[in-house]
């Protein structure tokens, strides 16, 4: 049984005895004003204590003394259950709803009496009163107890925040999300910093300068300008610099209008750069050789098999086939450069997919994205997600370095344990989840579980355990130590 | 070892249990600041059913000659001097009152005794009697029980035949009832510490060694005095709250003229003063400074095993350390007799279980009712 202790605001406190009832956190109880049960709220317990009450100190004093003798001895005690009350434990328990005639509603700031009936909510109802019914479910993943939590496409939509401490999941989520995408056609680009997901089912797993070897005529110029300035960046200012950018515009637009020559770095390499004296046509020209050399390019000499064509590979995403491009080889310049310049693309693609109609816009995964991603991209395709139709997961174990606009348009946060107070303040912002509850429940997610707020709950801070991978799939990304060979 | 003290308690416990009752008592829980640990002080009036005469100072243990007496009574102020230890034990007991009924009261008392050994050997003895209701209509058997456990059967009763009357005046009160329980569980714990103890050692009781008093027959403080002597064991009572006034002042302003720890004896001044009061106290009186400074403490002494009184004082400045200016051994006794807030809680609701009661809500009529005086109700 548990007794209403106290109510202030959104704030409830409950006692209860452990050996009469188990409490967790996270756990969901009705309390209802008494005779009639009807009104009242719904709270969720964020934390656990002990009961303070007066005079414990002094209780605990005389315990001391009486341990503290070399004998002791008691020859007659009549007192009987003294050891109750140091049992008793608090539930302290934030409001989440509000019940009215018995129905639950958003809190409007009612507050129930003490003399109320608490009763737990069971997992299967406060699913089905909190969980939208999704339109478009995916195949389970994501457990209450043993209750499986529906989780659909529309409500995992959008921006998603997923953040955790080292070792805590992260990955494994991801990796569980983009399984379940691709069982129903939706294939998600992963921007694989860490190579982790390479193992992904069925993914295609892309490599800048191996097995990846775009086209300049699909990249622009863009691309290529971002890799000579990160690999052979031109003196600022100088007429190598002034030209590069002016005159390779106008020869991607030559080339066509001409059609059927294939725009190459060789191509480029045999053009006239226009006036330019001998040396700065020979300082271009040695920094093409130098890109061409490393092959980022497609050529006539790529290998047969390797990927150029990003259209191409998009269609495969609409198969449910993941694309992994896998940044883990690559200096984090070069991050930069690939991903702010696929990001056009992809911009370019939900563009396409809207005017055709058919609406297979890709879904978008970022781990820790602030690495490789300049913040005026992030805060275009944030602050255009919704008219561009791209879902995006931004994975970070660093949440106070995700980009403000980011965090502000959250529409889910899935935590999967954090200790650190600065990154759970952080992400504070993300939701309309009161700080405390966040700062209560974000430490005590327990192994293999998380913390959703948002969408997919309806508000509602929910905790549950996430799915293994189904069989099959490897488990890269798993932390690795020199000594685990030693484990019996 | 504890077998008889145990079963003085069961015995008292029976007779205070209620035979069934067709209905449940109704119960008002007290609160816990109503708490009081009173203790045994000055008591002047000359009980009216005394009992046996007083036994006078002359025939205490102890076997001092007069020239011996003499000095030893010397009211000069002296400095602990002592370089002899002792074994110490401390005896306190506290009460606590659960609620009152439409019967009588609902008590809790704690009993405690600690002993310090010279070896760094420390123990404690502990007594809890749970929840008692006691019972006006039962008072009479009580305190016929009480009285012939303390020595006199009918020292707070008469008999009618075979039926204890309660005498005028006793007990007149659920209070003064529990109050006597309180003293006689005190008592029980007095007795059984003593018995316990090695020859040379010091038994302080809390409050004073006084006779024909109200609460204790004079054949009780005669029997311990006897027993202290046998057994060689000194005992020393301390009464924290004393208003004796001895020459026009208070016990505690006779050491103003002395400096730091130390005594006076004041037998002698009290006896030229008022001698039916001298001849009431079971040792000799002294005023006590136990610490370096602050006022003086009555205490009785009444020493044996080899000491005088001095000695006595001086054994236990000795052995214990002294907190709050009270010796240790009798702070840490007052502790364990102590019943703090929770198990003060958890004593009520058992008492409702144990006692077959009903509990009735108990109105905070405050100041928000009858003003800042808020009435009869605290």
């Amino acid at each position: 049984m548990l007794i209403v202790l106290s109510v202030h605001g959104q704030d409830v406190d409950l006692a209860y005895h452990p050996d009469d009832v188990r409490v967790d956190v996270g756990d969901t109880f009705t309390i209802l004003d008494l005779p009639n049960r009807t009104d009242g709220v719904v709270a969720q317990v964020i934390e656990l204590a002990a009961l303070e009450h007066d005079g414990v100190k002094g209780e605990t004093i005389q315990r001391i003394l009486e341990e503290r003798m070399d004998e002791t001895h008691i020859v007659y005690d009549r007192e009987r259950g003294m050891g109750l009350l140091r049992g008793i434990k608090v539930a302290h328990a934030k409001v989440r709803r509000e019940v009215r005639d018995g129905q639950w509603q958003p809190w409007t700031g009612y507050v129930p009496s003490r003399h109320a009936a608490v009763e737990r909510v069971e997992t299967e109802d406060l699913i089905r009163l909190v969980a939208p019914m999704p339109r478009v479910p995916l195949d389970p993943f994501l457990r209450v107890g043993h209750v499986p939590f529906p989780v659909g496409g529309h409500e995992l939509d959008k921006i998603t925040i997923v953040a955790a401490a080292k070792g805590r999941g992260k990955s494994h989520w991801m990796k569980v999300v983009t399984e379940r995408f691709a069982r129903k056609g939706v294939g998600c680009i992963v921007f694989d910093i860490n190579g982790e997901y390479t193992g992904l089912p069925a993914a295609h797993v892309l490599r800048w300068g191996e097995n990846f070897v775009p086209r300049l005529a699909q990249t622009g110029p863009g691309l290529l300008l971002s890799v000579i300035r990160s690999l052979c960046p031109p003196q600022p200012g100088s007429p190598t610099e002034s030209l590069l950018e002016s005159r390779l515009k106008t020869l991607f637009r030559a080339n066509r209008d001409q059609g059927d020559v294939d725009l190459t770095i060789t191509w480029l390499r045999g053009q006239s750069w226009g006036g330019a004296g001998d040396l700065v046509q020979r300082a271009i020209d040695s920094r093409l050789r130098q890109i061409e050399d490393a092959g980022l390019f497609w050529t006539s000499s790529a290998p047969r098999d390797a990927y150029t064509d990003l259209w191409v590979l998009h269609e495969e995403t609409v198969k449910g086939r993941p694309l992994v491009f896998d940044l883990s080889l690559l200096e984090s310049r070069m991050q930069a450069t690939l991903v702010n310049a696929l990001i056009r693309h992809i911009e370019a693609i939900c563009e396409r997919e809207t005017r055709s109609g058919r609406g297979a816009y890709p879904v978008c995964v970022f781990e820790e994205a602030h690495e490789f991603l300049s913040a005026s991209a992030v805060e275009k395709i944030v602050g255009r997600c919704r008219h561009l139709g791209l879902s995006q997961f931004y994975i970070s174990l660093n949440p106070s370095g995700i980009p403000p606009f980011v965090l502000r348009a959250c529409d889910n946060l899935i935590l999967l344990g954090l200790t650190n107070a600065e990154d759970i303040r952080a992400l504070a912002r993300t939701t309309s989840l009161d700080a405390e509850s966040l700062e209560s429940l974000a430490v005590r997610v327990p192994a293999h579980h998380a913390l959703l707020v948002g969408n997919l709950t309806g508000g509602y801070p929910v905790l549950a355990a996430v799915d293994d991978l189904p069989a099959g799939v490897p488990r890269s990304g798993v932390t690795r130590s020199v000594w685990d060979r030693f484990d019996a | 070892m504890h077998t008889e003290l145990a079963d003085s308690l069961a015995r008292i416990a029976d007779t205070c249990a209620p035979p069934d009752m067709p209905s449940l008592s109704a119960f008002v829980a007290a609160r816990h600041d109503d708490w009081n640990n009173p203790n045994q002080e000055d008591d002047w009036e000359v009980s009216e059913y005394g009992g046996s005469d007083a036994p006078s100072n002359d025939d205490q243990g102890g076997g001092q000659g007069a020239a011996e007496q003499s000095e030893m009574l010397d009211d000069r102020f002296r400095n602990f001097n002592g370089t002899s230890v002792a074994t110490v034990c401390a005896v306190d007991c506290g009460m606590a009152t659960l609620g009152s009924t439409e019967h009588g009261v609902v008590v809790a008392c704690r009993a405690a005794s600690t002993t310090d050994a010279p070896s760094g050997w420390s123990g404690a003895i502990l007594a809890r009697t749970g929840p008692v209701h006691l019972r006006m209509c039962d008072k009479a058997r009580i305190l016929h029980r009480l009285g012939a456990d303390l020595g006199e059967p009918t020292f707070y009763v008469t008999l009618d035949g075979a039926t204890p009357v309660a005498k005028s005046s006793v007990a007149a009160t659920p209070k003064l009832l529990a109050d006597r329980l309180r003293a006689y569980v005190e008592r029980l714990m007095q007795v059984h510490a003593l018995s316990q103890l090695p020859f040379g050692a010091v038994l302080m009781l809390d409050g004073a060694m006084t006779t024909r008093s109200r609460d204790t027959p004079t054949a009780w403080w005669t029997s311990l005095a006897n027993t202290a002597a046998e057994r060689g064991v000194s005992l020393v009572a301390v009464s924290k709250q004393s208003e004796m006034v001895i020459s026009d002042r208070p016990v505690a302003f006779w050491l103003e003229e002395g400096q730091g720890p130390g005594y006076r004896c004041l037998t002698h001044r009290l006896r030229a003063e008022q001698p039916a009061r001298a001849d009431r106290i079971l040792g000799n009186l002294y005023a006590v400074r136990w610490g370096a400074s602050g006022p003086a403490l009555r205490v009785d002494v009444l020493a044996a095993g080899g000491r005088d009184d001095r000695g006595a004082l001086d054994a236990v400045a000795a052995s214990v350390s002294v907190r709050g200016g009270m010796p240790e051994p009798l702070v840490r006794a007052h502790a364990l007799a102590y019943i703090p807030r929770p198990a003060f809680q958890m004593l009520q609701a058992d008492a409702v279980v144990t006692c077959g009661l009903d509990p009735r809500q108990d109105e905070q009529l405050g100041p928000g009712v009858y003003g800042f005086s808020a009435g009869r109700f605290k």
